[in-house]
C-alpha cells in the first residue's frame, strides 16, 4: 500500500541541520496523522560522506546519494521525486528546513484536488539584522531552538523565527514545502534542469509560477504552518551582501530564460487555516523593508 | 499621472521609463496611468522585488545599483535621477546612453 503523502529532501553537507529537519518531519513532532502513512525521502546531492542520521520516526523513511551528484540540486530533487510513491507528494529544495508541527496533515487536507498547487509559508531561524556572524549563525540556531524547548514545543518555532513574505496572505516568491499530487508533477516534469547554476537559482519559484500557469490549477495557501530554514552556508544564506547579489544573478537569469522578470505571486489563492496551529496564531514578524532575501534556493551551494 | 520631466536628464527620464514598464511588468500598476511620484512601498514593492528590480536595472544599464538606494530615492523619478547622477551627472539628450550599457 503506498503512503498518503511523501516528502523529498534535498541535502548536502548539512548534516546537522538535516537532522533536525527530519526530527520535525518525524511523528513524534507531526500531529493529526493518526492513520495516515508517510514517506519521507532524503537524496543526498554530493555531500563528501552520506550523511549518518536518525530515521524519523514512524515515517517510511530512504536515504539515498543522488545518481549524479552536481552544484545544481534539481537533478537530484527530481530522482527523488521520480521514487516518491504517494499521491500527493512535497519537495523540499533544502534539506535545512524544519517544519511547524501541523503541516503535513494540513497539506494532506488542503489538497482536495489534483490539480491544487499545495504552498506552505518560508520563515527563516534568527532576527533580521541580530548581528549574529556568519560563523556562529548555526550556534545561534541551536540556542534558538533549545530556548523554545523545540523539538517539544514546534509551534514555538514561530516566534524565534522571522517570515519571509509580508504576512500570511502577502505575496510569495517561492513555497519551500510545495505540495503537488503525483501527476501534477508528472505534468509539469518536475524541476526545470535548466536551473544548473549552484544552489539550482530560480528553480523554486519557476516551478511554482509553471505549476499555477498549468491548466486548472487552483492555488492552495496553507497558514498556520511553516518551514523554518536553518542556517547551513547555503548559496544565498552566507551574508546579506552576497544574499543581495545571488538574488540579482539568480533573477537576472530567471528572466533571460524565461522572458519575463522573476515576480513575486500576489494571488492568496484558496486559505487552509491549519486545525492544528495554535489559536490565535502568532504570525512572526516580517523581515523589515530593508533588504532581507528570502532564502531562495538555500540548499546546495558548492565551494 | 505622468510627472512633469522638466529637471531630469535624458538618461534620467530613460530610467525613470525603464523603472515603470518593470514595475508595471510585477506589480498591478497601469502602465499608461505609470504613477511616477509615488513611493515604491505604496506601489507594493517589497525588498525582494527591489533587490530583483535592482539586478535587472543593472543589466539594463550596465551600473551597480544597491537595492537600500531605493528607500532613500523612494519614487520612479527620484531614484532615477539618483542612479542617473550616479552614472555620471545630467545629460544632454545627445548625449544619453553614453557610458551606460544598453
Amino acid at each position: 500500500m503506498p503512503p498518503d503523502i511523501s516528502v523529498v529532501l534535498v541535502s548536502f553537507e548539512m548534516e546537522q541541520a538535516l537532522q533536525r529537519s527530519l526530527m520535525s518531519l518525524s511523528r513524534r513532532c507531526q500531529l493529526g496523522l493518526e492513520g495516515r502513512r508517510c514517506e519521507i525521502i532524503v537524496i543526498d546531492n554530493g555531500s563528501a560522506r552520506m550523511p549518518q542520521l536518525t530515521p524519523p520516526e514512524g515515517m517510511e523513511f530512504r536515504l539515498l546519494r543522488a545518481s549524479r551528484p552536481a552544484p545544481s540540486p534539481v537533478g537530484a530533487l527530481n530522482e527523488g521525486l521520480a521514487l516518491a510513491r504517494a499521491p500527493l507528494i512535497g519537495a523540499w529544495i533544502d534539506g535545512a528546513r524544519m517544519a511547524s508541527p501541523g503541516l503535513l496533515a494540513a497539506c494532506l487536507a488542503a489538497a482536495e484536488d489534483a490539480r491544487d498547487v499545495v504552498v506552505t509559508l518560508n520563515y527563516r531561524l534568527g532576527r533580521p539584522d541580530d548581528g549574529v556572524a556568519p560563523a556562529e549563525r548555526a550556534a545561534h540556531d541551536a540556542a534558538l531552538l533549545a530556548g523554545i524547548g523545540w523539538p517539544a514545543q514546534g509551534y514555538g518555532l514561530f516566534s524565534i523565527a522571522t517570515a519571509e513574505q509580508a504576512g500570511e496572505q502577502g505575496p510569495i516568491l517561492e513555497s519551500n514545502a510545495l505540495f503537488l499530487s503525483r501527476g501534477l508533477w508528472a505534468e509539469l516534469g518536475g524541476f526545470d534542469p535548466v536551473f544548473d547554476e549552484p544552489g539550482g537559482g530560480a528553480a523554486n519559484p519557476d516551478l511554482l509560477q509553471r505549476a499555477l500557469a498549468a491548466p486548472g490549477t487552483r492555488l492552495v495557501r496553507v497558514t498556520g504552518e511553516g518551514t523554518f530554514h536553518q542556517y547551513h552556508g547555503g548559496t544565498t544564506s552566507t551574508c546579506r551582501e552576497s544574499a543581495t547579489e545571488a538574488l540579482k544573478t539568480i533573477a537576472r537569469r530567471y528572466a533571460a530564460l524565461r522572458g519575463q522578470p522573476l515576480a513575486r505571486i500576489r494571488q492568496v489563492g484558496s486559505v487552509f487555516a491549519s486545525p492544528h496551529a495554535p489559536a490565535p496564531h502568532a504570525p512572526a514578524p516580517h523581515a523589515p523593508e530593508r533588504i532581507a532575501p528570502p532564502d531562495l534556493q538555500t540548499g546546495m551551494a558548492r565551494p | 499621472m505622468t510627472s512633469d520631466n522638466a529637471g531630469l536628464s535624458a538618461v534620467a527620464l530613460e530610467m525613470r521609463d525603464w523603472l515603470a514598464d518593470y514595475i508595471s511588468s510585477v506589480l498591478d500598476v497601469d502602465r499608461a496611468d505609470f504613477p511616477y511620484d509615488t513611493g515604491f512601498d505604496a506601489l507594493g514593492l517589497d525588498s525582494v522585488e527591489a533587490v530583483i528590480l535592482a539586478g535587472m536595472m543593472e543589466e539594463r544599464f550596465g551600473i551597480a545599483i544597491d537595492p537600500s538606494e531605493l528607500y532613500n530615492h523612494p519614487t520612479a523619478t527620484r531614484f532615477a535621477r539618483h542612479v542617473a547622477g550616479q552614472a555620471g551627472g545630467p545629460r544632454t539628450a545627445e548625449g544619453a546612453g553614453t557610458g551606460i550599457a544598453g
